[in-house]
């Protein structure tokens, strides 16, 4: 086919239909100045007291090479200067264009150790995300952002969830899963979840920094020394969180509550729903408020990004997958731009085949009210 | 037709809390220690079966528990491991503690064994490593104490290298170790990563899941790997979770491992020799059609061993344990394993039956 008769083939075509929705994706201000000039001004030298940080980098347990990459993809640095994840536009060529990546949820990561201050630089990262990545370079539509709120304020957060809702590309509440000893279950949050199910927005969690060293949390029997025991047992975090949601009676409380669990692995949930129905089953009188078996609150409650995928042998992961039959549950994602991204072309073939339409796009879609079709890029074979 | 059985976790107490003090040295007999059941997530009712709580505390009298746990569940071999008092302040009292209850374990139980199918547990402190140490020593040498013992609680995880003497010296023994959530009430972290439990099953439910964090650090430093003779038993169960963190774990190694060059291999490849498991009614699948596949996953069927945690509420029978099972992960789980590993029982799939004082079982 000549270049001339794509074109002519292609005549009223602007649009893809959504093939792929990447639901772990993160952004980074390209300096600490361009975040800052979103802050309120009394507030600016309060939250950067010394001028740095656009996001908490120091590491208790560094990654590879972690002085040199930051944890990042080195070949997602932007040609034009900036760190990974800061450049929109080449973010859409390299993970929506190439990568072939048709939607993409964007969850930036920050915290600070005060209440007022935690809360005001979430704030802060709100304007600065639905600016510059959710309305000046958003034309394609492609970019879609997260209400970043402060786990320790509820009451201030669900004001901010308030503050966003019905903003058209802002399509989840992210809160960090570091909560300081207070489980997701708690009363504690219930300001922040009636406002996020009210407003139809699910509550998504994903780690955050590592510094103040109270942020990482307490491992009940102490805390490994390297990035690798640790993040192993990374996992058990989330498994803490969603039992206490179950066993604490959120989601009776708040029947519209969805929650996302972002990068803690998923294939710990089989055996943790085996686990709180066999301990449902057994003390069902210490746990009148639980009125239905906890893995029925899994499956229509939770959502579990896919990234990392454990990197094991294909056969028995596969029988695995098949076992535990979660594909309504599952969202892909990449993290892209940090080191452990997983391509979509990779992640794929991890699925059983029944499960791969729902896994790379129709549990997002269907969870986030996502579009069928959107915009083409240029480069892009328009189908629609 | 039944089976022939090894019961590897077995918790005997105390007929009341004070009747340790009658095995501790005059100048810790009147210090505060905690009683067994005092605990912050004590379960509602109780911590043990219903039906056991008498005149004297369940699990307290040799008689009835051997009636319970070998009449009436088929076991051939009890493996006991009894509780001490929970990581308390004072370091050297916790030693003395499990010296008392180890000396208790050998006047009540073992040395006054009639049946000849009794097994012993050496309990230490880890918080103590010269003591727990020279505990090791000083009774290593009984022919009926099979094991080392060491709660499940601790502020620093085991792979830590302040642990390892005591390792170290249970595998120049030839002891393996088992973990295996303490009683009484210490100086502990709370319970889950996410804080406090809020309920009594919230606790119950997540608290054996800890142990991989024990076992990933025990990997990941290098233990194992400089230790071949040593083996760990996770008592309280918890295998359920082991393959998704252990796939985890072997991700992660490969980008990871120029951090920790001492391990050569993938984590996994440490499991089946040093790491055992013994069961839990809180583990596997709850339709019994997935259990056969799924214990294969890990190969757990060499790491599993039945454990009735006799006389917990959650006490299981080798029957609950073993349904959906096949043939050879029956036998492996029953008693295979655990006879491999205390050296007990041999010839027990011959249908020799077990060599007790007084004839043939």
């Amino acid at each position: 086919m000549t270049i001339l008769e794509h074109r002519e083939e292609n005549i009223g075509l602007r649009d893809i239909e959504v093939a792929i929705v990447d639901t772990d994706v993160h952004p980074l201000p390209v300096s600490a100045d361009v975040l800052k000039s979103y802050a309120p001004a009394d507030w600016r030298d309060k939250v950067w007291p010394r001028g740095n940080a656009v996001a908490p980098i120091p590491h208790f347990y560094d990654t590879p090479d972690s002085y040199k990459t930051m944890s990042l993809r080195v070949d997602a640095a932007p040609p034009n200067g900036g760190v990974a994840g800061s450049d929109p536009e080449f973010a859409a060529q390299q993970l929506l264009l190439e990568a072939g990546v048709s939607i993409a949820s964007l969850e930036p990561m920050c915290d600070a150790q005060l209440p007022q201050a935690e809360h005001v630089l979430k704030a802060t990262y709100n304007d600065w995300l639905a600016d510059v990545w959710l309305d000046a370079n958003n034309w394609h539509g492609r970019w879609r952002g997260s209400i970043s709120v402060s786990a320790q304020v509820p009451e201030r957060a669900a004001r901010e969830v308030e503050r966003w809702a019905g903003h058209p590309y802002m399509g989840q509440v992210l809160m960090t899963p570091q909560t300081r000893g207070i489980p997701f279950g708690s009363p504690h949050f219930d300001p922040l979840y009636e406002a996020a199910a009210r407003n139809g927005l699910p509550v998504a969690t994903h780690l955050m920094g590592q510094t103040p060293f109270e942020l990482i949390p307490l491992y009940p029997v102490g805390n490994p020394a390297h990035w690798h025991d640790f993040f192993a047992s990374w996992p058990l975090l989330y498994v803490s969180h969603l039992m206490s949601l179950v066993f604490d009676g959120a989601f009776d409380r708040h029947p519209d509550l969805r929650v996302v669990f972002i990068e803690g692995g998923f294939t710990w949930a089989m055996p943790v729903m085996w686990r709180m129905d066999r301990i449902w089953e057994q003390r069902r009188g210490d746990l009148p408020h639980v009125r239905r078996r906890p893995s029925e609150y899994v499956r229509e409650h939770v959502r579990f990004t896919t990234q990392p995928i454990e990197d094991v042998d294909i056969v028995a992961f596969g029988d695995y997958m098949e076992m535990m039959d979660l594909g309504d549950n599952l969202m892909f994602s990449t993290d892209y731009p940090h080191w452990s991204y997983d391509s979509p072309a990779w992640a794929i073939k991890r699925f059983p085949k029944d499960e791969r339409e729902r896994i790379m796009r129709g549990n997002a879609t269907a969870l986030y009210g996502l579009p069928a079709t959107v915009k083409a890029l240029p480069g892009e074979r328009p189908t629609v | 037709m039944t089976h022939p059985a090894i019961d590897a976790n077995v918790q005997p107490h105390f007929r009341h809390n004070a009747e340790i003090r009658r095995y501790l040295p005059p100048a810790y007999r009147l210090r505060a220690i905690p009683d067994v059941e005092q605990q912050w997530y004590q379960a509602p009712g109780g911590d043990y079966r219903r039906d056991l709580y008498g005149d004297h505390y369940p699990g307290s009298d040799p008689e009835t528990l051997c009636r319970h746990v070998f009449d009436d569940c088929g076991v051939s071999y009890a493996v006991l491991n009894p509780l001490t008092r929970g990581n308390i302040a004072d370091y050297l009292l916790n030693s003395r503690i499990c010296a008392a209850v180890n000396d208790w374990l050998l006047d009540r139980w073992i040395d006054a064994d009639t049946t000849g199918r009794l097994r012993g547990t050496i309990r230490v402190n880890p918080e103590d490593p010269r003591g727990a140490v020279a505990e090791i020593e000083r009774l290593a040498a009984h022919p009926k104490m099979v094991q080392v013992g060491v709660p499940l609680q601790s502020r620093e995880p085991y792979g830590k290298p302040m642990f390892e003497p005591i390792w170290e010296s249970a595998a120049v023994h030839g002891l393996p170790v088992a973990v295996h959530i303490n009683g009484g009430n210490g100086v502990d972290y709370p319970p889950t990563f996410a804080g406090h439990a809020h309920t009594y099953p919230g606790y119950a439910a997540f608290m054996p899941l800890n142990y991989f964090v024990h076992l990933a650090t025990l990997i990941i430093e290098g233990v194992f790997g400089r230790h071949p003779a040593l083996r760990f038993v996770f008592a309280d169960g918890g295998y359920d979770i082991l393959t998704p963190l252990i796939w985890r774990l072997d991700t992660f190694w490969v980008s990871m491992r120029d951090q920790t060059p001492w391990v050569d291999k993938y984590p996994s490849q440490y499991l089946r020799d040093h790491v055992r498991f013994c069961s839990s009614a809180f583990d596997g699948p709850t339709d019994q059609e997935h259990a056969a596949r799924w214990l294969d996953f890990s190969d757990k069927s060499d790491l599993l061993m039945y454990g009735s945690g006799y006389p917990h509420w959650s006490t299981s029978t080798p029957d609950a344990i073993i349904g959906g099972l096949g043939g050879e992960q029956r036998e492996k789980v029953l008693w295979r394993n655990a006879s491999d590993l205390y050296g007990i029982g041999d010839g027990l799939g011959d249908g020799v039956g077990v060599q007790v004082e007084g004839g043939v079982r």
